[in-house]
């Protein structure tokens, strides 16, 4: 096998014709390929390239100019012109020896030149790789008013180094995996040596390695993969992400690993707990009484975004007594003459809710206000003209929606709005029983989940031997 | 997979489960009626005559405004017990009557000459009806008539009924706690004696029945604070005053807040230069022991207030003057004292200041055989009231606006 | 199951919680006047039961109550004491439900039938209790929290709406000592403290002989502290004299909040109070008698969780007819037909039998 491998890859290399037949079956007619004839020393040589991967700028600047410079050597032989050529010319970028076809173009795609000399079995593929990317810029789903502004970008490259600058720490550790076996995509893990658990980052490597999925275009994809596996499905999300930098070296000292996906600036940590789903990296960087309030009235809207409108329904509809007397009149005196029961006029403006806040992140931008005009005015105030909604119902459910963005984590809060109407439905049944036992199961839920050994909800975390913070 | 078809099958079920039957206690605010009071008395074919007071909650919001219809309205119905009167009440009513929200319930003096406790079980054992609901006694009118009275701000008559008399309580003094929980202590806790607030009414009944009675500046009727009913066990003997239900909740340590007039040098109530004095924070101590077979009681009053008005001329600059004030502050409210007890005493010969109930907790191997003679023991028992009043200021002038002589 | 042990505090909270859940407002008989006193007078004899529990364990090497009664009795009445005890905690457990039941529906539900609100409990328990021993430590933290902070809630708005009378409390041992501590004996002791024993099952993921000593222990005296707090709590609000009369004094004593006419009627967080109790309690043993049950019939113990769950829902609602019977059967026959012989006198036959047995392993 072995030998019948190198025979024919001697075999492919042999002449710059069967070179140029050779990358011709492997990339067919695609137009970015680029095949120069290019003199190497004194000999025919190919300089072959994805355009694509590169610019022009880079490619005349660092690799024409350097193998013109080689021609003015004096006379060596092939196999010397091409040492020649990997340590001096080529020294500073890069570079990789390659003895056949399939390495060579496989190097192409990521973004390699590939120098082939006439006659010589041996490939020397250079990084030429300069993309245009986005250029870091503020974050768009996590902001803060306090703090660095930078944000990560499409570029694993880039976003390595947004870490690796804030820990001028020789700890740091980047590897690498490639992920997808149609699109091959890097994907990275960054951690601290020695302050991770070797056991979590075993479990994280092996999964990495026996992730088997076509392609993967954003970290999202990988989250499932990364999930505990055999366990029942999980109501809550147990890996994190952020857009910051400073955030994910903030969990990273916190004994986290962080995955870097090439192509996605949300970085994912493991393992995750309850608790990071509402830190703000903000929170650390003013005064720590502010910093604490604002992390207690996240946990606090996240409640009240759970429950409201389930409550909401249970008291008006089954336990009129829980209410204050004379609430209780201005809430019947609104209700008078709606022709729906509380749980369907929750339910109907909850829906309504989630149809605007859908259609305002997928509109263009332009359209977004007018979304909101005919959202807010329209919707909102002629329901209650016309009676269909009461005014209560309007307050409770815009609550319900504010409460819900306040999560730092976006995810998390998509999930909130889910287990919403579970509640609602709860409680339009059987009152306040059923919201109970809702919160019962999500409370179960959140002592359960464990992540990657790690219990997610635990509030004597610090006595536990097994701690991440 | 296993695991998510087996939870589509478990929501499956629980799905048809709930809708192939439906949400039992649902009972929807639009189709339902909040009953606000409730006033008892004896019926004519029947045992009971309960007239309930029902909102329209549409007239009560003020940011609505409504349509110019009454706030409320009152059905009545009879029965053999409260539960029967209360469970016929959708034969005139076309929504679900919902009892949390009863604010007051009214008894007629006739029922509560007959005892009260025959009625009140259902009232207590009732877990939508509220432990600080207010049981008052109707003096001098039927029952239901309190109900009929309308008032200018648009809210329905027994919230007005409630909330006056807590305020009245809170700021005077001059009516007992009568919340439902209080019955109950009362008949349960040994030497305590039930007392309900009284309430009456000033003007005509009949012309406020309609709004047009509330277009006027001075209401047609006008519910009053009428001092206490006494009960004896649980039937109405009588009642006593305003002032006396002061000095009666002074002494049990009820009132905090309240404003004594002191009569001027004449002696008479009506004699110029009278003293007003508020008192903020008032206490007070009973101590209780036998002598021989009469029982000595003896009470101290404190009291913590400012001068509100001075109709004669006492200099508030010097020590002197409040001292002054003091001491006849002091003299009038033990005189007071005096006088309610033997009222009370001559009149009803029961325990209502709570002696008894004061010796039985401090000194129970004691008060247990005189348990059954208590009240005999008290009306020949002798009180001994001492007060010490503290006034700290005289809000704002040091004396009367009065020309000493001439020039500043 | 990983056999890896319960922190210190997750399984004092779980005791803990344990102890207080149905206690809090079941827990203490109103019979007795100076209701208070009792559960501190039990507290005292029921140190002795935390003897002798760890008594055992010590003497088995923290092996747990089944093996340790199969190790005494034999391979046979052994696994028949064992079918005993899962039935012993599957009847708790049924008893538990249907407290809770009785609650529910004498405060939020008039109509709803009683098995759907059984069925839905009883599946949120079996979901619970396949959590494992390590998830329901970790819940029953988040219940203890709950809890206090609901019965705090409760005390100081009592406070707010100047409901606590201290003088309420009096008199003082009206009726003298002597039915105080006959009602210790008779029940105190036996319920909430002697279901400890349940905990015996779990010895392997707990601390052993020496942490059950100990956290027990002061499991034992938290409870004493806040169940006669709450009991002192609901003297002063409702009186000694009123208290008796009343089905559940808790729920009673909230019902008399009021603060300016707005913040009123707390019954709820009693609702809550219990519920989550309950579900903690009934989870607790539940898993214990899956325990047996699955060692008895050498099976997988997580493949009897929902259908024993379903077991104890069905005989909570069929166990009485209505409460004086529930109530009379869990103060008179429970407790000397049950409460005491299992807690009590096979735990100390079994000590005896295992002494005499290693004595004689030891000399031979």
């Amino acid at each position: 096998m072995n030998t019948d491998n190198l025979t024919t890859a001697g075999e492919e290399l042999s002449s710059l014709e069967k070179v140029k037949q050779g990358l011709k079956d492997i990339f067919g007619q695609t137009t970015d390929l680029a095949v120069v004839s290019v003199h190497v020393g004194q000999y025919e040589g190919l300089l072959c390239y994805l355009t694509t991967m590169t610019s022009t700028d880079f490619i005349t600047g660092k690799i024409v100019k350097e193998l013109s410079l080689s021609e003015d050597k004096e006379q060596l032989s092939k196999e010397e012109t091409f040492r020649e050529l990997e340590d001096c010319h080529f020294s500073g970028l890069k570079h990789e020896t390659l003895q056949n076809m399939e390495d060579s173009s496989n190097k192409m795609v990521l973004g390699y030149a590939a120098i082939f000399v006439d006659g010589l079995p041996l490939v020397l593929a250079v990084d030429v790789r300069s993309l245009s990317s986005r250029s870091v810029e503020e974050p768009t789903s996590q902001n803060v008013v306090r703090g660095p502004k930078e944000g990560f970008t499409e570029s694993a490259d880039t976003n390595m180094s947004l870490i690796r600058r804030r820990f001028n720490n020789v700890k740091l550790r980047f590897e690498k995996f490639e992920l997808g076996y149609m699109t091959h995509t890097a994907v990275y893990i960054a951690y601290l040596d020695g302050e991770v658990e070797e056991h979590i980052l075993e479990q994280v490597r092996e999964r990495l390695n026996s992730a088997y999925i076509d392609s993967l275009f954003d970290s999202g994809r990988i989250e499932d993969l990364l999930h505990s596996k055999g366990k029942s499905m999980q109501l809550f999300p147990t890996i994190c992400n952020s857009e910051r930098p400073d955030a994910v070296c903030s969990y990273m000292i916190n004994k986290r690993i962080a995955v870097i996906v090439d192509g996605s600036p949300f970085v994912l940590i493991v393992p995750s707990i309850f608790t990071d789903f509402f830190k703000s990296p903000e929170d650390e960087y003013q005064w720590f009484v502010i910093g604490s309030f604002a992390r207690y009235l996240r946990y606090f809207a996240f409640i009240l975004s759970l429950i409201v409108p389930g409550l909401y329904i249970a008291v008006t509809s089954y336990h009129q007594e829980l209410i204050p007397s004379i609430l209780l009149t201005s809430i019947a005196a609104q209700r008078e003459g709606i022709p729906f029961p509380a749980g369907i006029e929750i339910l109907l403006m909850e829906i309504t809710f989630e149809i605007l806040r859908e259609a305002g992140t997928r509109m263009p931008r332009i359209v977004g206000q007018t979304i909101s005009i005919v959202g807010a005015l329209v919707l909102g105030e002629a329901a209650v003209q016309a009676g269909i909604v009461s005014n209560i119902n309007v307050i409770v459910v815009s609550l319900t929606a504010i409460s819900g963005f306040v999560a730092p984590i976006y995810t998390f809060g998509a999930k909130v709005r889910f287990f919403r109407f579970g509640m609602i439905i709860l409680s339009s049944l059987i009152g306040l029983y059923g919201l109970v036992l809702g919160c019962c199961l999500l409370m179960v839920q959140l002592t359960r989940i464990e992540s990657f050994g790690v219990p997610y909800l635990s509030l004597f975390s610090k006595w536990d031997k097994r701690r991440v913070t | 997979m296993n695991s998510l078809r087996s939870l589509y099958i478990l929501m499956l079920c629980l799905s048809l489960m709930f809708m192939g039957t439906g949400c039992w206690d649902q009972v929807e605010l639009n189709r339902a009626s909040l009953i606000t009071g409730m006033a008892l008395e004896p019926g004519q074919n029947m045992k009971y005559r309960v007239t309930f007071e029902t909102v329209n909650a549409l007239e009560t919001d003020p940011n609505k405004g409504g349509k110019g219809g009454t706030p409320t309205a009152l059905y009545t119905k009879e029965g053999n017990s409260i539960a029967e009167a209360t469970s016929r009440l959708n034969e005139s009513l076309e929504r679900m009557p919902l009892l949390a929200h009863i604010r007051v319930i009214i008894i007629d003096e006739k029922l509560a000459r007959e005892g009260i406790n025959q009625f009140m079980d259902v009232l207590q054992r009732n877990r939508y009806v509220r432990e600080d609901v207010l049981v008052l006694v109707a003096k001098g009118y039927p029952a239901s008539d309190f109900l009929k009275t309308v008032y200018a701000r648009g809210q329905y008559a027994s919230y007005k009924i409630q909330t006056q008399v807590e305020t009245y309580r809170q700021v005077f003094g001059g009516i007992p706690r009568s919340h439902l929980y209080d019955i109950a202590q009362a008949l349960l806790t040994e030497g305590r004696v039930l007392m309900l607030g009284a309430i009456t009414i000033s003007g005509d009944v009949e012309k406020s029945e309609s709004l047009d009675a509330i277009k006027t500046v001075y209401p047609a009727a006008v519910v009053r604070t009428a001092g206490a009913a006494v009960f004896r066990g649980d039937k109405l003997i009588g009642y006593l005053s305003n002032e006396q239900t002061r000095m009666v909740m002074l002494a049990s340590d009820y009132v905090s807040n309240t404003l004594f007039s002191l009569p001027g040098p004449g002696g008479k109530p009506t004699s110029p230069g009278a003293i007003g004095v508020q008192f903020y924070h008032m206490h007070s101590h009973m101590h209780v022991s036998m002598d021989g077979d009469k029982p000595i009681f003896k009470l101290h009053v404190e009291g913590d207030g400012k001068i509100t008005s001075i109709d004669r001329n006492i200099k508030l600059t010097k020590i002197q003057g409040f001292n002054t004030v003091e001491q006849l502050t002091s003299d009038y409210v033990n005189e007071k004292m005096q006088e309610t007890f033997t009222y009370v005493q001559k009149e009803f010969g029961v325990d209502v200041f709570g002696f008894g109930e004061h010796y039985y907790r401090y000194h129970f191997r004691k008060y247990k055989p005189l348990a059954k003679e208590w009240n005999t023991l008290f009306s020949r028992a002798d009180l001994d009231v001492k007060s010490d009043f503290t006034l700290r200021r005289p809000d704002l002038k040091t004396q009367k606006i009065e020309k000493e002589g001439i020039g500043p | 199951m990983t056999l890896s042990k319960v922190n210190t505090v997750d399984t004092f909270t779980l005791q803990l919680v344990f102890l207080l859940s149905t206690s809090i407002i079941f827990g203490t008989p109103s019979v007795v006047p100076d209701s208070w006193l009792v559960g501190i007078v039990a507290f005292f004899p029921a140190c002795l039961l935390i003897v002798i529990y760890s008594t055992m364990l010590a003497l088995q090497e923290d092996r747990g109550l089944y093996p340790m009664l199969e190790k005494a009795w034999g391979k046979v009445i052994g696994k028949g004491f064992v079918l005993i005890y899962s039935t012993y905690f599957l009847y708790i457990a049924a008893r538990n439900i249907r407290d809770m039941i009785e609650l529910i529906m004498s405060t939020l539900l008039r109509m709803t039938p009683v098995p759907l609100l059984t069925t839905m409990f009883v599946l949120l328990i079996a979901y619970t209790v396949l959590g494992g021993l390590h998830a329901i430590a970790r819940f029953a933290s988040l219940i203890l929290w709950l809890i206090l902070f609901m019965l705090l809630t409760l005390a100081i708005l009592l406070m707010f709406s100047s409901s606590i009378i201290l003088e309420q409390m009096l008199p003082f041992l009206s009726k003298g000592m002597w039915p105080v501590v006959k009602s210790a004996f008779s029940f105190s002791i036996w319920f909430p403290y002697g279901e400890i024993i349940v905990f015996l099952v779990f010895q392997p993921q707990l601390g052993g002989a020496k942490g059950f000593r100990k956290i027990t222990l002061y499991a034992f005296l938290s409870t004493c502290i806040i169940l006669s707090l709450t009991d002192l709590i609901q003297i002063w609000t409702l009186g000694l004299e009123d208290k008796k009369y009343s089905v559940f004094a808790l729920l009673d004593a909230a019902r008399l909040i009021n603060i300016a006419n707005i913040i009123t009627r707390m019954d709820a967080i009693i609702a809550l109070i219990i519920i989550f109790g309950t579900l903690l309690k009934c989870t607790v043993f539940l898993l214990a008698c899956t325990e047996g049950v699955a060692r008895v019939f050498n099976r997988e113990a997580k493949d009897f969780a929902f259908p024993l769950a379903v077991v104890a829902g069905a005989f909570s609602i069929l166990v009485t007819r209505n409460s004086a019977e529930h109530v009379t059967e869990g103060l008179k026959y429970v407790i000397y037909t049950l409460h005491i012989p299992l807690q009590l006198l096979v735990p100390l036959l079994t000590l005896l039998l295992i002494r005499i047995r290693y004595r004689k392993g030891a000399t031979t």
